[in-house]
């Protein structure tokens, strides 16, 4: 046999066991059809939040406080125990910038800025973040979107290339995905299941950090974030009063928070303007919220000294850098 | 004399003949993953990269844009010549391994509706062969006759192309292909008879040929069917020709023809180098008709035509030819599709015939191809095989004796599209 033949045999084999094996690492069992799809559901979900959140770590970096990354982690954790999405797993980081924000990967991926901690005044603050981020992966805001993004570039593809009938009857059936198939597309073009993970992962960073996800996702994060914060007896106008100092720390005054006003695009400065809805929007929406949730009546606990305690590494570590 | 028959081997002719890489067979290697599994009846279908070597025109009709790449094709070839040494069979046999094509379809409706470009790089014949034989016969004077014998020939091509749709069931496409032809051959023969005669002989040719081919094809869909036609013009632009042997003989073959022992060794030289071997190539037709008759079912047949090319060295002359193919392809499930073909690959070579000598071999083959692939969203995969098998008459040894030749060619491939 030559050379030439046992090249052709090995590489074969190579291709066929390696995508057999990887196979096999998960179907020790069988899987009904619905799992299975729900499983590559998740794991496009998770590849394209990961790429994300990567993408974010090497742009800023993380803080090295891994005593309050841990206390992060917990606290969220904590969160998630006490909102309908506890069966997800969430990780937490802390990017290294002073910018005010906090972002949201498909996944499970939470990103808080140092700039938040450092504009929190006690632990609930920190935890209606949280909790507004946790709503926006459980609910699937990210993921829905890039989705109908993916599908209207889809269909204006077709509208503008209708195909002819000659073309049409060249169409062959529809595959049915399987699990090795679709490890075999990631193989080949880094596809998941037909999605391309670095395409829709590009698409994403341009909604979380340009054009924002639609206004009325923000305001539903907003509303279940706050369901989340009250669940988890914490102080319910802990998002409002976190929102109001980012309003007052950018030159308005108190009572502009409750104007309930949009704001001007000339406004619109910080990345945090640029993707959602005005403060003042956002408080209107959550006192309505919090009204029917009975919010006056509840105390709730704030965690200040625990909070300055838990943070104070960080604080400490980034007290004398210049942004 | 008997024994002067078993003075074996194309010695005679000065040249090796290497039965296969040959340029006389136009379907040694299938090229493209689809159209390898349909036998390579394209011609009318071709809407994906490989279309630039079957139809230009295709491409135009292609559904979305891909990227196609034959990963690796292993090729196993034998031809058995019948009763060559005495009552024994001469066996030849070639392997090897080659990507048979790589290509890429971009579809330019945002350009202009209809229109659209691919390019291939295509590997239409490929062989490696390294042979050694020995043979005694004693009973027939023959001591010891040793072969060795080493080809290196590939044909391959660079091609572009172009495709616009005109009206909505038909399109025009136009190919340009650089095409190479390398054919490197080195043979060493040494022969020793019982009655003291020797013979030793180093044969070597290297045959190089840069080409350029035009293709203007046209594909006109009616209904469910399609007609594709292509023509493909090809002219020489550089080409030359190594030919040379070394032989050392002890006898008079050549002169007296007594083959009677001489008291000194004879030795011949030859080296000449040709500058038109081929001088043109083959011009072909392909005609071809689809039907698509569901998402799940496409039949096609295709028609090939080559022109003869007698303007350089006889040699290398070729006769016109007609190959046919038919391909089947079918949805076992949504996911899986089984590709069947059938076709011949007739030989350009002329027949060989009674009452003459010196004649090159000639073996016509009939092939099939099965492939199974499976298919995913953007991506699929397919890997089967290519089965030739020939028969025809050769003549071997020296004098006007015609063999019956049996020929197999074998082709395993895998092959992957990426569809985007």
């Amino acid at each position: 046999m030559s050379r030439s033949l046992l090249a052709f045999a090995a590489s074969f084999t190579l291709l066929v066991t390696s995508c057999v094996s990887k196979d096999s690492e998960r179907t020790d069992r069988k899987y009904s059809e619905v799992e299975e799809k729900q499983i590559i559901k998740v794991k496009k979900e998770v590849e394209i939040g990961r790429n994300m959140a990567g993408r974010l770590l090497r742009y800023w970096g993380t803080v090295d406080a891994p005593k309050v990354t841990r206390y992060i982690n917990q606290l969220g954790a904590y969160v998630a125990q006490n909102s309908e999405y506890r069966d997800r797993k969430f990780m937490f980081e802390i990017l290294d910038t002073p910018v005010i924000n906090a972002f949201a990967a498909p996944g499970g991926y939470i990103l808080i800025t140092r700039g938040t901690l450092e504009n929190a005044a006690n632990e609930a603050e920190l935890a209606a973040v949280i909790a507004h981020e946790i709503a926006h992966i459980g609910k699937e805001h990210m993921l829905s979107t890039l989705v109908k993004i993916d599908q209207d570039e889809r269909n204006k593809e077709n509208t503008k290339s209708k195909l002819p009938k000659s073309v049409e009857v060249r169409k062959r059936p529809d595959p049915k995905v399987s699990a090795i198939g679709s490890q075999l597309a990631k193989y080949i073009s880094g596809s998941v299941a037909g999605l391309n993970v670095l395409k829709a992962a590009t698409a994403g960073m341009g909604i979380i950090l340009e054009k924002g996800l639609d206004a009325q996702l923000e305001f539903d994060a907003d509303r279940v974030g706050n369901e989340i914060l009250v669940n988890a007896g914490y102080y319910p106008y802990a998002l409002v009063d976190f929102l109001c100092r980012i309003e007052i720390k950018r030159g308005g005054k108190k009572e502009d928070c409750f104007t309930g006003k949009t704001m001007d695009a000339k406004q619109k400065k910080s990345i945090l303007d640029k993707t959602h809805p005005s403060v003042p929007m956002r408080i209107a929406a959550a006192m309505k919220d919090l009204e029917a949730l009975g919010a006056k009546d509840i105390t709730g606990a704030q965690g200040k000294k625990r909070f300055k305690k838990k943070t104070k590494d960080m604080f400490m570590k980034t007290l004398s850098r210049k942004d | 004399m008997k024994i002067l028959k078993l003075l074996v081997f194309l010695i005679v002719q000065g040249y090796p003949v290497s039965l296969f890489g040959d340029i006389f067979h136009y379907k040694n290697l299938l090229v493209g993953e689809r159209a390898m599994g349909l036998g390579g009846a394209f011609t009318a279908v071709s809407d994906d990269a490989s279309g630039i070597f079957y139809n230009p025109a295709g491409l135009a009709f292609a559904v979305s844009n891909d990227v196609s790449g034959s990963a690796n094709a292993y090729y196993k070839r034998t031809a058995r010549y019948l009763k060559t040494i005495g009552e024994e069979d001469f066996v030849e046999y070639s392997d090897g391994a080659a990507s048979p094509f790589f290509g890429a379809l971009q579809k330019l409706d945002n350009i202009l509706p209809g229109l659209a470009a691919g390019f291939g790089i295509y590997t239409s014949d490929s062989e490696l062969k390294n042979q050694n034989d020995i043979f005694k016969a004693e009973n027939l004077g023959l001591r010891r006759f040793h072969r060795t014998a080493n080809v290196r020939a590939s044909t391959t091509g660079f091609a572009g192309g172009v495709a616009y749709r005109v009206l909505p069931s038909l399109s025009i496409g136009l190919s340009l292909h650089g095409i190479s032809i390398d054919e490197l051959t080195q043979e060493y023969q040494h022969v020793t008879y019982t009655d003291g005669r020797y013979l030793t002989q180093n044969i070597r040719s290297h045959l190089q040929v840069k080409a350029l081919e035009t293709g203007i094809g046209m594909q006109w869909a009616v209904s469910e069917f399609s007609l594709g036609l292509n023509v493909r013009l090809r002219g020489v632009m550089d080409e030359k020709f190594d030919d040379g042997f070394d032989l050392t003989l002890n006898f008079d073959d050549r002169f007296q023809r007594t083959n009677e022992l001489l008291p000194t060794p004879l030795q011949i030289f030859r080296n000449v180098q040709k500058e038109e071997p081929l001088s043109i190539l083959p011009h072909e037709v392909r005609f071809g008709v689809a039907w698509f008759a569901s998402a799940s079912l496409l039949l096609s047949a295709d028609a090939s035509h080559h022109t003869e090319a007698k303007e350089g060295d006889s040699r290398f002359d070729r006769e016109a030819v007609t190959n046919f193919a038919t391909g089947a392809e079918y949805y076992i499930t949504p996911s899986v599709p089984v590709r069947v073909g059938l076709f011949t690959n007739n030989d350009a070579r002329p027949e060989v015939v009674a009452g003459k000598t010196g004649q090159r071999d000639h073996i016509d083959y009939y092939g099939m191809s099965l492939f199974f692939v499976w298919v995913q969203p953007n991506s699929q995969i397919s890997v089967g095989t290519v089965y030739q098998v020939g028969t025809g008459k050769a003549q071997k040894t020296t004098g006007s004796a015609i063999q019956d030749v049996e020929a197999d060619s074998i082709t395993g491939a895998f092959s992957a599209t990426h569809s985007f």
